[in-house]
């Protein structure tokens, strides 16, 4: 569905970047690791259409979408739920779900997927009429979340999702992600918790300084000792 | 219906009233502008020597008064679309000011000397007519889809962005209605006033209007309506002051703005109504 071949992306003389590829395809749960400044964000921003690859090609649904502005591709269903939410502060939680569903006008499939939205966080219908600021942390995770499923992506990235939460609460985050997966959604994944998320993950990919170490099943790479020492803190059991 | 003096009045009101809902397009993206004076010169230019000197109905002068703002917003509007606070304010001053110089020297509208003998084909009912169009506008703006893109660029422009509005194009057609507006209310302003110069259509108007949409609440149109219509009929109301009527004007929008520094009608009291509707339902 999406692929990544060989995209080099700089901020002026820092190479972010350095030629990376990478594949979702459609159903998968990926997850991209790695540490602080190793290009995460980067990457997800480059697929989003925020920043320009300066070499290598982005490819969604088998059309090239490098150079293409950042609203026409939301509108070819990649959605991005940022890194610090997002959350329309001034404005309700229903009208936040209202605007994620901002490119579509089929008022009963929307109305369908609110009420799926709601289903899926109880939380949130709780606090339907509320404004966005009142939310904690996690209901504005939810609720970025949910934004971004009533623009029924095709392809969902999640940025650094359980970011600032209190353990409970990423467990939940991640048991919605695990949700996701059963129903099928296609779902990139950036996560520093590398332990949660190559659990929940199909394939992973390990980012490093802007170059791709390590690749494999998530599973396996929760095995790997590579990983193991510099992700997960040592020999932990997996 | 009215004595000739009270339907004076009615139209000076509704004119700053359509003028003060012009600057509201543009503020409903988050886009302060001080341009609309400057449209509102074209528009009432283009209608004026359409009347005057072509014989060209009214409706139709005031149509052109219309589309010819409208696409010069439009042009305008892409350029700017990217400036913001206090740089989008000097470009759109500076716009205004253009404007003006134009007018001028411009000798085909009687440069400094102004366009006398204006037919005064501007009735009261126009005015009213084209209020009322906007107030049904903006209420319907606010549920539409463009309306809530528009109020999501207002208060977010990196997340109206990543929920797949095109911000910038959204940005120049706020600026072309706005621009739209201000010129038809330029249009329907020289046939009242029957007399137009360059310097009506300068600094000191631009700061009537916002005056009239800081006093009344610059966060939602209502509160430009109001400020609109409470301040222009304030000279009448203050006439009993004879020479002291300006100090006296002065210090009603000082007193005021000290107790409602957000505005007569601003998002609180907004807000405050919402929550006693939901208390009350």
């Amino acid at each position: 569905m999406l692929r990544v071949s060989d995209v080099h992306v700089g901020y002026g003389a820092i190479r972010a970047l350095k030629g990376v590829s990478l594949e979702v395809n459609a159903g998968e749960v990926v997850a991209l690791i790695g540490a602080n400044g190793a290009g995460k964000s980067t990457l997800l921003r480059t697929i989003s259409g925020l920043l320009r690859p300066t070499a290598g090609d982005i490819a969604f649904e088998e059309r090239s979408i490098r150079g293409v502005a950042e609203d026409k591709i939301v509108r070819l269903g990649i959605l991005q739920v940022q890194e610090g939410r997002g959350i329309l502060t001034r404005m309700t939680v229903q009208e936040n779900l209202e605007m994620g569903a901002y490119g579509r006008s089929d008022k009963a499939g929307i109305r369908q997927d609110m009420a799926m939205v709601f289903d899926k966080f109880p939380v949130l219908s709780q606090r339907r009429k509320q404004f966005g600021a009142t939310l904690s942390g996690g209901e504005q995770q939810m609720l970025a979340i949910g934004r971004a499923l009533m623009a029924r992506p095709k392809l969902l990235m999640l940025d650094e999702p359980s970011l600032g939460l209190a353990p409970l609460l990423v467990n939940e985050i991640f048991r919605t992600i695990e949700d996701f997966k059963r129903e099928g959604r296609t779902i990139l994944l950036v996560e520093q918790n590398a332990r949660k998320a190559l659990r929940c993950a199909d394939r992973a990919y390990v980012l490093e300084t802007g170059n791709i170490v390590l690749t494999g099943a998530g599973a396996a790479l929760l095995q790997s000792e590579e990983v193991q020492a510099a992700y997960l803190g040592g020999r932990a059991e997996a | 219906m009215f004595d000739r003096y009270t339907e004076t009045v009615l139209t000076n009101i509704g004119i700053n009233i359509i003028m003060t809902l012009s600057v509201y397009c543009p503020l409903a993206v988050g886009q302060l502008s001080i341009a609309q004076v400057g449209f509102m010169a074209i528009g009432a230019h283009l209608a004026t020597v359409l009347t005057l000197y072509l014989h060209v109905p009214f409706g139709l002068a005031l149509l052109a008064a219309a589309l010819l703002p409208w696409g010069l917003g439009l042009f305008f509007g892409h350029m700017i679309a990217r400036l913001q606070g206090l740089t989008l304010a000097f470009a759109t001053f500076a716009f205004m000011e253009v404007v003006q110089v134009f007018f001028l020297n411009f000798t085909p509208t009687g440069d400094a000397r102004g366009i006398k003998g204006i037919q005064p084909l501007t009735e009261l009912w126009h005015v009213w007519a084209l209020v009322a169009a906007l107030i049904l506008f903006f209420c319907r703006l606010r549920r539409s889809r463009i309306g809530r893109a528009m109020a999501m660029v207002k208060h977010d422009e990196v997340v109206a962005q990543a929920l797949g509005v095109n911000v910038q194009r959204l940005k120049m057609l706020a600026f072309a209605m706005g621009a739209l507006v201000a010129g038809v209310g330029g249009g329907l302003y020289a046939h009242y006033a029957m007399y137009i110069q360059y310097s009506d259509f300068g600094a000191d108007r631009a700061l009537a209007i916002l005056t009239y949409a800081v006093f009344g609440g610059i966060d939602i149109w209502c509160g430009g309506m109001l400020g609109a219509a409470a301040l222009s009929y304030l000279p009448v109301l203050l006439q009993v002051f004879d020479h002291w009527r300006l100090e006296v004007h002065g210090a009603i929008i000082l007193i005021v703005m000290g107790l409602r520094p957000q505005g007569v009608l601003a998002l609180d009291l907004y807000d405050m109504l919402q929550s006693l509707r939901q208390r009350c339902w």
